[in-house]
């Protein structure tokens, strides 16, 4: 499979009677765009607002965030199984607006999360601050039930970036990156002598708000499979999952999976990037072993070297992480593991709910608990009530000056799981 | 702005009293710096000067630790310091313990901020490492100038009250506490490097040690207790009166092999404990209490337990390196196979 | 397969085969421990999803119906998860959001039941396996 990313870099968007690409700046027009979203009968109201890096604007509580993307040749459209008609994803080419994001939001349930601070010291901690974003506040309908809800918010977000890719479908791109993932065989003729490396993605899928779906199947009704890298950068899996803000993948991230990335930069040089297994993380305890046996059984049967696993979410999922670690290197593959940490505000207690001793190469995303002061906002999209905030001010308490501290958990992205930040913590 | 003033406490070695042979010598404190106080207040980069130094013997120290630590307290008090520096111990366990222990007891009576130095696998790192900032430093004082160099360095920011980077930003020991920090490379490309490195069997730093899992299976049960030759080991001090081998009260360095022959009781008069961690009136008005040879005497002549090997062995757990603890029973054990022993009561405190 | 749990929403879903606990979530992890004693062994991860262990004030476990032999992996992750619910503290939310958190809770407990159906013979073993139930 061979896949051509054609990057149309974005550095502005702005709101236009019509929507187009004019140099770097997109121009959105809230008209058009409405009458794609308001063919969902759930919503009621739809608002749009624009937040650019640098901005004096906190977006919360933030859903997904989408990369606006179009599929101009090649198999299948964007979101294959959820948006697109069923197929195959991953190979020919497709134009992204790089630099540019659709994020959502809206409150489904009270205690959602999920900060996108554009400026201070919270910018830090989320790559959704270096995007430029255009935002959909969503309310739905009142008796629209929460499952629907999320439901709604989802597919919004995919149709708003699938609309804004198509803007870029006639562009010529600025750079193009060429992807090629080999059938195993031919794979291991042409680089014999490097070691077989797999990546093994463990998909969050819990139940509501915790779901995760593979070319629009619910990732809880999979047994582990192998996919393609070139799929999953192609749009085959999109998030569905609201809580953890932190340590959870926006579809953003998996259509940037920067392992995939950084496995490929490496591929052909140090190692055979040869196969990629999706499974999941489900509740009950026996899906839990039949899921980790069978990834293991697929890396033993690939003879695979060495395997990097990364996780989603924390508490439960960690038994899934420990548990893939320990079969896989019982095969003889040697794992490294990504993960996050929850060691409590000054960082003393356990760090994950379990542990295995064949988890000796961890790399992690930082500590979720770790405590931080954002500044008041000039401009919030969203509300900030629903912010699980430890002190400070919120809407009913302005009086103050304003700033909120939280758990880095509430910032999106803060802490990710595939490596996608720069944090850690020792 | 003015310097600010340190106080530093150092050995009789580095002090240039005397080696092993003046290790018994009481704190003694001198004007100005001494020794590795050249190396540290050379780093300071003329923001902060040393005032005094206190030299100490580590046996005198060790052995008197309540009364030394007063002494040496008062004597930093009065030099009214901004900061209180200890070391570097390297790879010396006593003198380890005593730049641990004065750190932590001037940061906990001044409350000014404090710093040593040390070799991982010194016992005092792992005794302290929670309560200061131990710099990381090489087994021998080879590692002088690095390790004086990184001292002053974060003893300037503490004296300035600047952010403590996370353990593996500042070189200091963990102190079990995560911190966060910002990486040079992305989470996913630092995964794809450790795991090159862990394919090519080359050396590599997770970035969260699991938690320790050294765990020993137990052996089978014992088949016929009545038969078998039972051997007493303790961590918990038990000595002959008067403590022939001098096993230390803290980090013990060796453990004692005890005749006992003939004896059915441990007695006040004598036996006692040479441990230093717990209140040691009931084990010295009883030792049977931390080791049972009485009962085991009477399972004895009951029949209850085949024989009692006549000799048991005995050391000071508190404090002690597990690397130390393993070493010993390697050791011991070697005797207890020879001798067919088949079982022992392992009693610690 | 009975579910321990404090969430009214679960106990009105299930009936009899909900244990209903009147009192935190930390109770309800106490309760599955003293059953797990007694030898009834657990089905679901006591953890809960990603909604932060401390975070929701409501939790619902699965664990067999039927008692067997003690099961040493059930315990020691009841165990485990005690201990990083102690750890953490509860986090306060500006508004009350019970309903919310049982909804979540249900959909939880909802997922693992399904797997349960299609699944009735599996219970893990000692060594984290899986074995088949009688």
């Amino acid at each position: 499979m061979k896949l051509e990313l054609g990057y149309i870099p974005i550095d502005n968007i702005k709101f236009a009677e019509r929507s187009y690409v004019e140099g770097s700046t997109l121009y959105v027009s809230k008209e058009e765009l409405s009458e794609v979203l308001m063919q969902d009968e759930n919503i009621l109201g739809l608002n749009f607002a624009i937040a650019l890096p640098g901005d004096n604007t906190r977006i919360t509580p933030v859903k997904d965030v989408i990369e606006p993307r179009v599929k101009v040749d090649g198999k299948g459209g964007m979101f294959p199984g959820v948006l697109s008609k069923v197929d195959i994803a991953g190979s020919g080419r497709t134009h992204v607006l790089k630099g540019a994001a659709v994020v959502t939001t809206g409150k489904i349930v009270g205690f959602q999360e999920g900060i996108i601070d554009m400026s201070g010291p919270g910018a830090e901690y989320t790559p959704f601050s270096k995007t430029c974003n255009l935002v959909l506040v969503i309310t739905p309908k009142e008796d629209v039930v929460q499952h629907e809800h999320e439901y709604t918010v989802r597919m919004a977000g995919l149709r708003a970036a699938a609309y804004l890719g198509e803007l870029a479908r006639e562009l010529e791109p600025e750079t193009i990156e060429t992807y090629e993932f080999l059938p195993l065989l031919e794979s291991i003729e042409k680089y014999p002598d490097l070691p077989r490396v797999g990546y093994v993605q463990m998909l969050q899928s819990q139940g509501l708000l915790h779901d995760t779906y593979v070319y629009g199947v619910d990732a809880k009704r999979t047994l582990p499979t192998l996919i393609s890298p070139t799929e999953v950068m192609d749009g085959a899996i999109i998030s569905g999952n609201c809580v953890s803000a932190c340590d959870k993948n926006p579809t953003y991230v998996h259509q940037n999976n920067p392992i995939v990335h950084d496995l490929f930069k490496r591929h052909g040089k140090d190692l055979n990037f040869c196969a990629m297994i999706i499974t999941n993380e489900n509740v009950y305890l026996a899906d839990k072993i039949r899921s980790s046996d069978r990834t293991a059984e697929i890396c033993g049967y690939l003879k695979l070297d060495g395997v990097i696993i990364s996780e989603e979410g924390f508490g439960n999922p960690d038994t899934d992480l420990m548990m893939n670690c320990r079969k896989i290197s019982d095969k003889g593959i040697k794992t490294v593991v990504i993960t996050d940490e929850f060691a409590g505000r000054d960082g003393s207690s356990q760090s994950l709910a379990d542990a295995d001793p064949s988890c000796d190469a961890l790399v992690t995303g930082g500590n979720a608990n770790e405590v931080i002061t954002l500044p008041r906002m000039d401009k919030v999209i969203g509300t900030e009530a629903y912010v699980g905030i430890i002190a400070g001010g919120w809407d009913k308490n302005k009086a103050e000056d304003g700033t909120i501290q939280v758990e880095l958990q509430a910032i999106t992205g803060a802490t990710s799981e595939v490596g996608f930040g720069y944090l850690s913590a020792r | 702005m003015s310097e600010f003033r340190v106080v530093h406490y150092i050995n009789q070695f580095f002090g240039q009293v005397g080696g092993e042979e003046m290790a018994h010598v009481p704190p003694e404190y001198r004007e100005g710096k001494v020794g590795p106080g050249l190396a540290l207040e050379a780093n300071f980069k003329g923001e902060a000067v040393i005032v005094g130094t206190v030299v100490c013997g580590d046996s005198y120290f060790n052995e008197n630790m309540d009364e030394a630590k007063e002494t040496i307290l008062a004597m930093v008090e009065k030099a009214k310091p901004d900061l209180f520096v200890a070391g570097p111990a390297f790879n010396a366990g006593r003198y380890g313990v005593a730049c641990g222990a004065m750190a932590a007891y001037v940061k906990e009576k001044l409350g000014i901020p404090v710093i040593t130095g040390m070799y991982i696998e010194n016992p005092g790192a792992d005794m302290y490492k929670t309560d200061i900032y131990i710099i990381s430093t090489r087994n021998s004082a080879a590692g002088m100038r690095d390790a004086a160099k990184k001292m002053a360095a974060l003893a300037l920011k503490m004296l300035k009250n600047e952010k403590i980077g996370a353990s593996s930003e500042e070189d200091y020991i963990p102190q079990g506490r995560r911190v966060n920090l910002f990486e040079k490379l992305r989470g996913s490309e630092r995964a794809v490097n450790m795991l090159l490195q862990k394919l090519q069997g080359k050396p590599f730093t997770t970035e969260y040690p699991m938690p320790d899992f050294d765990r020993v299976p137990p052996n089978p049960p014992v088949a016929d207790i009545s038969r078998a030759k039972i051997a007493l080991v303790t961590s918990g001090g038990i000595v002959p009166k008067g403590n022939p081998d001098h096993i230390e009260s803290s980090n013990a360095s060796k453990y004692g092999r005890y005749d006992i022959h003939g004896v059915m009781n441990l007695t006040s008069d004598t036996y006692e404990t040479a441990h230093g961690g717990y209140d040691p009136s009931y084990a010295n008005a009883d030792a049977d209490r931390v080791v049972p040879l009485d009962v085991l005497r009477d399972f004895e002549t009951e029949g209850k337990v085949g024989s009692i090997y006549e000799y048991f062995f005995s050391t000071v757990g508190n404090g002690m390196a597990v690397k130390s603890a393993k070493a010993f029973a390697e050791d011991f054990s070697k005797e207890l196979i020879k001798e067919n022993v088949q079982a022992v009561i392992l009693t610690s405190t | 397969m009975l579910i321990v749990s404090n969430n009214p929403m679960v106990e009105a879903a299930f009936g009899d085969s909900c244990v209903f606990v009147d009192g935190s979530a930390m109770d309800v992890l106490i309760s599955v421990r003293d059953m797990l004693h007694k030898g009834h062994k657990l089905l679901s991860h006591p953890l809960a999803g990603s909604v932060k262990p401390y975070e929701s004030p409501i939790r619902s476990v699965c664990v067999s119906k039927n008692k067997g032999a003690y099961d040493m992996q059930s315990v020691l992750l009841i165990e485990n998860a005690i201990d990083k619910y102690k750890a953490l503290p509860q986090r306060n939310f500006i508004e009350n959001h019970d309903e919310d958190f049982q909804l979540i809770d249900l959909s939880l407990i909802q997922s693992a039941v399904e797997s349960r159906l299609q699944d009735r013979q599996y219970t893990i073993t000692q060594s984290g396996g899986a074995k088949y139930e009688t």
